[in-house]
């Protein structure tokens, strides 16, 4: 108190200096920082969700022992301003498509969160954004994840399959079986049917009595 | 305790069951070059957004941030009352602008205060009570 009482008009000058100074400086460089972002939203396709909402955490290690051990490492964990988490993946593909082991793996890194301290009582939502990357282009697939049970019991399945007590199941599309390096192992490819494209029917008849030709 | 199962090898569930037990019967987890050539686009991209979202991505909530320069050089770096004071950082300045500039604030000024706390032990005496007063105003959790 002594100190600041012994302040002259000079450094009570200097001192207003230094504080609007900084004041103005935070002032543009949050403008600056909020250009670069919007820019970086619209580069990134990001769904305005997300965008609403703030970086929790980026490739970060997390794992559990309770119901299930797992471990892992998710891509970006979003906290909305609701307070909820959101979870999202990163894929490079050649087409924008979400297969059944990407619901798999985020439904687990759900699963581990909701059981690990730090997130207890804290909601993470039953969906999250599939962020797939196709040919440097963006695009966001929100995605329904399984319940925490479903995971469970997909845990439990994938015990018994190497148990030998459940029979596993083939593949579902012809182009997972082609390249496959057990294919020999497997009993060869899947014998997939072909739909056959259903026969048009003959319209000539019906355009020479409405006279197009 | 059983042992943890990465969640990337419990995602090929989803692909084909067959494919697990074959690979798990014969040992072999075989890739070809095509797979081996995805798996490296794949962790550049992801590289590549990891450092791009942390630095565009505002605000950038420092959940994990260990920082306490201040705290963990008079208390610790695993203290509980530093605990104390990274909880109210994140959950009550963080949220806020004026809490950022003052966490940022901080940050910048306390690197430099650092040298002089180790050096002269009547400042860190001071410190630690001025620190003891605000954790004791603090939330417990």
């Amino acid at each position: 108190m002594q100190l600041v009482l012994n302040f002259g008009p000079d450094e009570w000058a200097a001192t207003v200096i230094v504080v609007v100074g900084y004041a103005v400086f935070l002032f543009f460089s949050k403008r600056a920082r909020k250009r670069k972002a919007t820019q970086f939203f619209r580069d990134d396709n990001t769904p305005v969700e997300l965008q609403r909402s703030s970086l929790y955490g980026s490739e970060q290690h997390i794992s559990c022992t309770t119901p299930i051990a797992l471990k892992g490492t998710y891509d970006q964990l979003y906290k909305t301003p609701e307070k909820a988490f959101i979870l999202t993946d990163t894929k490079t593909r050649k087409k924008p498509v979400v297969y059944e082991s990407d619901i798999i793996q985020l439904s687990a890194y759900r699963l581990i969160l909701r059981n690990s301290r730090a997130f207890k009582n804290k909601t993470i939502q039953p969906y999250g954004y599939m962020r797939l990357v196709c040919n440097g282009v963006t695009h966001y697939k929100k995605v329904d994840l399984m319940s925490e049970q479903a995971v469970i019991d997909l845990y439990e399945r994938r015990y018994g399959l190497y148990k030998g007590t459940i029979e596993p199941k083939k593949a579902d599309t012809y182009g997972k079986c082609i390249n496959c390096h057990q294919l020999a192992n497997c009993g060869g490819v899947k014998p997939f049917k072909k739909k056959k494209p259903a026969k048009q029917p003959n319209n000539a008849f019906k355009h020479a009595e409405s006279g197009w030709d | 305790m059983s042992k943890k199962i990465p969640v990337t090898e419990f995602a090929k569930m989803g692909y084909c069951e067959t494919l697990l037990v074959l690979n798990k019967k014969h040992k072999n987890e075989g890739q070809s070059y095509r797979d081996q050539a995805a798996i490296s686009r794949g962790n550049k991209e992801h590289d590549a957004f990891d450092a791009r979202v942390k630095k565009q991505h505002i605000p950038y909530q420092a959940a994990n941030d260990k920082r306490c320069f201040v705290a963990s050089c008079v208390y610790g770096q695993e203290h509980p009352k530093t605990e104390r004071l990274r909880r109210f950082r994140d959950r009550s300045l963080l949220p806020t602008s004026c809490g950022r500039a003052l966490v940022k604030l901080y940050y910048s000024v306390s690197p430099k205060v650092l040298p002089l706390l180790e050096k002269y032990l009547v400042l860190k005496r001071i410190t630690t009570y001025l620190l003891n007063a605000i954790v004791r105003r603090l939330p417990c959790n």
